[in-house]
């Protein structure tokens, strides 16, 4: 009994029934980025997230602190994922240090905390880690393949090792941060940020230069060979891509209301952006989406009880992933919308 | 004054010399064949050419401007395009995809998507690639990816390209068509080609000028006829009496 | 003073030239970034702790089981994880990230079973732990075992890759796997024989470093990040190297924290990583390309 003859028969059927039916409203949204209607898939698919966003705006006036808070981290690991495939997803370099840019940010927060208002902070923080970024780029991603991801963890760890000796000379152990925002107002700011880097990855994947960039994933040496300037392509979209996790590094500081190089750093965070990049689809830009809320909900229903079995099930997730869907959950989902519309 | 100049270029790796002080100009319009064994030194004099390696000694001339030491896009924007011997297609993206890039980054730098897929399908339509727009370029057989490598250095739009033996691995027939696109694009349009090859009986056919390279160094230069009787040539390719 | 010193780098290198050697071997023959190999080595330690515990059985006798409990680890990651893989060109591609994945996947599963099964805390034993007088310092005796086992591993190994037709064929298929094929060499038998011997080494290190330190379910992360520092140093897929490279990190792990402090041993240690991967990516002693 072949695939097609299971399809057309039984259970196979009803499911596939059930979602021609249900599915009339989902074909509208622009799930296929093929083609040439692609930009205005596109186009699309920014109102759509747009509206989305406009939406989630409400979400402190109907809920409680608890689902606020929620809500927060949700958009954190969002804006964090979505602002690394603009390096990662579309050039292949695959960055396992992306914490940096947070710490930075956060470190840049914690410190000008009592002397600068957080309209400057902020943008402050972003430009700390874009300043680190550029620094850094030219000659890290002149490292391919595994060495890029093992020098990313490396220059992550680095930085934090300095952050750390720096505070114990200074003498300082944790800054706390006083009348920081309420959730409400960070919320809202993470909202943006959020926003933004979902725009932006769009933008990009759109773009000329996103072009560019998915050619040097393809094949370097060819890419230049037609034209494209490599080493600037990929230096400005890692740039690009450590601008929001700054902010959303003095955002999370602004949070826990304390700074702590150990756990600004933390590689965990590096790993699990990876991670919820990975399952959810790192090739395209509303992929990664799926992987946050995935993770972050089954995280809500773990991790206070058994953190333990929420990390193994994470594993298991993402060796599933990688090894049976490559795409992540996006990817399959295109493939199952795909068949059915057939 | 040449469109290209070559002036004792020497390239080695670890100790091996690839080119020896390798020498000569290609004018505007030409079609020049490079010949050479195996190992001669073919493939690394195109890649000093079109920036991909950096030579140790000698200078290149393009349009009377030193482009040795520049970086392959810089080159390509100047206008030389150079084919891969293993070709190099950006393997998840379709046939439009990778000419359109071509156009988006070539000497024309267009800045307008449209407009790129525009051109992009009028090249491909040229190189009998139209049937194909939509696949992507690892679904291609070998002969459609050596078509597809060539229609994305056109699409740069170059003054001088480098074909670097687009006819190895086809069968007779592909052979043949792919001949034709090049002569075409020769005439036609009046591109200067600088052309490696080993099927020895196209490379005469097609070129107005053949240069024998052997051990990195340059052998012979000459007419297609001249070459065919040059005594060094000769016992290079077939060996002497004794042998 | 400094013999002390000195002795302390050699126990410490030879642990790392170990776990390193362990790593090499994987990614040289099959291009795997296996980040879990902490994680076997953490495994090791925890046999060797509960042999002694539970059964009163020494790390020495308990390594000879620790060994082939790895490897049969490695053969069943694999078998069930990466033979079916390694047929989808797509997967091979990006062989190296996509391991990375898998091998992340791994290292946490391995983790937090440890973690659930025995709890976070870390644990040790206290095994041949008199000191001894050695040209002027002071060592306990298990270090001087660790030292001299890990010493013998590493000189057997670098005999076995120069002498024995299996460790040819294993650097055969390091240098050139397609000519590797051509010549006869029997590629999948080869990879999973490496991957068993590297798996297998990790156990051993592990046994051997129950002897001197505690452990814990989160012991295998920092001696990931420390093979692969030593493999970078000494050039990715190179054997000797990374037993050079072991020791060199020792060496200067020991010393630059004897001449600074404590707190800076991190900052040297990656600031070496990081200068090896920005300016000679392929190693001090490797000879790939490795830039673009």
């Amino acid at each position: 009994m072949t695939a097609q003859d299971a399809r057309a028969t039984g259970f196979g059927a009803a499911v596939r029934q059930a979602i021609i039916t249900a599915g009339g409203p989902l074909k509208a949204l622009p799930w296929d980025i093929n083609g040439t209607d692609r930009t205005r898939h596109a186009a699309r698919t920014a109102a759509v997230v747009s509206v989305a966003a406009l939406l989630a705006t409400s979400l402190p006036f109907l809920a409680n602190d608890y689902f606020v808070g929620f809500g927060f981290s949700l958009l954190v690991w969002i804006a964090l994922t979505e602002s690394w495939i603009v390096i990662s997803g579309m050039t292949g370099y695959i960055s396992l240090g992306h914490v940096v840019f947070v710490g930075i940010g956060a470190y840049v927060a914690a410190s000008a905390w009592h002397t600068l208002p957080i309209g400057i902070i902020l943008p402050l923080a972003g430009l700390a880690a874009a300043a680190l970024a550029s620094l850094v780029g030219y000659p890290c991603l002149r490292v391919r393949g595994p060495y890029f991801v093992i020098l990313t963890f490396g220059l992550s760890e680095l930085i934090k090792y300095i952050v750390i000796n720096i505070e114990s000379a200074l003498a300082v152990s944790g800054r706390v941060l006083f009348g920081a925002p309420g959730i409400d107002t960070l919320y809202l700011i993470v909202l943006g940020l959020a926003w933004a880097s979902v725009m932006i990855a769009l933008t990009v994947r759109e773009s000329r230069f996103g072009s560019g960039l998915r050619a040097i994933r393809e094949n370097e040496e060819a890419a230049e060979t037609i034209g494209i300037p490599i080493a600037k392509f990929k230096a400005a979209a890692f740039v690009l891509s450590s601008i929001i996790p700054g902010m959303v590094g003095a955002l999370l500081i602004m949070r826990t209301t304390y700074f702590a190089p150990l756990e600004a750093f933390n590689p965990q965070t590096s790993v699990l952006i990876v991670t919820m990049a990975v399952i959810g689809g790192s090739d395209r830009p509303l992929g990664p989406i799926l992987g946050v809320v995935f993770l972050v909900v089954l995280q809500e229903l773990l991790w206070a009880n058994l953190p333990q079995l929420y990390m193994i099930i994470v594993g298991i997730l993402l060796i599933f992933i990688v090894v049976w869907m490559p795409g992540g959950i996006y990817g399959r989902l295109q493939q199952i919308i795909a068949t059915v519309r057939r | 004054m040449s469109l290209l100049a070559v002036d004792a270029i020497v390239k080695s790796f670890a100790g091996v010399v690839a080119l020896d002080h390798v020498s000569f100009a290609v004018e505007e319009g030409e079609l020049v064949g490079i010949m050479g064994a195996n190992g001669a030194g073919k493939t690394t004099l195109f890649s000093v050419i079109a920036g991909n390696q950096r030579a140790n000694d000698g200078a290149i001339t393009f349009d009377s401007q030193r482009i040795d030491g520049l970086r392959p896009d810089q080159i390509s924007r100047r206008g030389i395009s150079r084919t891969f011997q293993i070709v190099r297609p950006f393997g998840n993206m379709t046939v439009l995809e990778n000419v359109s890039l071509g156009v988006l980054y070539g000497r024309r730098r267009e800045r307008s998507g449209a407009a790129a897929e525009k051109k992009a399908k009028d090249i491909i339509d040229r190189l009998g690639l139209a049937d194909r727009i939509g696949q992507l370029a690892k679904h291609l057989t070998l002969a459609g990816r050596k078509r597809l490598e060539i229609a994305r250095s056109l699409a740069t739009e170059p003054r001088l390209l480098l074909l670097d033996e687009v006819l190895a691995g086809l069968t007779p027939t592909e052979a043949a068509a792919a001949t034709e696109i090049v002569r075409h694009f020769h005439k036609a349009e009046g591109l200067t080609i600088l052309m490696i090859e080993h099927v020895t009986r196209a490379l005469m056919a097609l070129s107005q000028r053949i240069v024998v390279l052997h051990h990195g160094q340059k052998l012979a230069e000459g007419t297609p006829a001249d070459i065919a009787r040059d005594p060094r040539t000769v016992s290079v390719y077939l060996g002497t009496a004794t042998q | 003073m400094s013999t002390q010193l000195l002795i302390a780098a050699l126990v410490a290198g030879s642990v790392y030239a170990l776990i390193a050697l362990g790593l090499n071997l994987i990614y040289g023959t099959m291009r795997l970034l296996n980040v879990a190999h902490g994680e076997v080595v953490m495994i090791g330690a925890y046999v060797a702790y509960w042999a002694l515990s539970l059964l009163s059985v020494g790390p020495l006798v308990s390594a000879l089981a620790a060994m082939p409990l790895a490897a049969a680890l490695g053969a069943i990651i694999y078998f069930g994880l990466f033979r079916k893989a390694m047929q989808s060109s797509e997967f091979m591609e990006r062989i190296e990230g996509n391991s990375l994945l898998v091998f992340f996947g791994v290292s946490i599963i391995l983790q937090n079973a440890t973690s659930l099964l025995f709890t976070p805390n870390q644990r040790g034993y206290r095994y041949q732990d008199e000191i001894v007088h050695v040209i002027g310092a002071v060592v306990p005796v298990n270090k001087l075992i660790v030292l001299a086992i890990a010493a013998a591993v590493c000189i057997a190994a670098v005999l076995f890759f120069r002498l024995s037709t299996l460790g040819l064929a294993i650097k055969a298929l390091i240098q050139q796997r397609e000519a590797a094929a051509l010549v006869g060499i029997p590629l999948t038998r080869i990879e999973l024989t490496s991957l068993c011997l590297g798996f297998a080494i990790a156990g051993l290190a592990g046994v051997l470093v129950s002897m001197t330190e505690e452990i814990s379910p989160f012991m295998g992360f920092p001696l990931t990040v420390t093979a692969f520092v030593v493999v970078i140093l000494g050039g990715l897929g190179n054997v000797l190297g990374s037993l050079i490279g072991g020791l060199l990190l020792g060496v200067l792990e020991t010393f630059g924290v004897a001449l600074t402090a404590p707190s800076y041993r991190s900052i040297m240690i990656y600031s070496v990583f990081i200068a090896v991967l920005l300016l000679r990516p392929q190693g001090l002693l490797g000879a790939q390309r490795a830039r673009t």
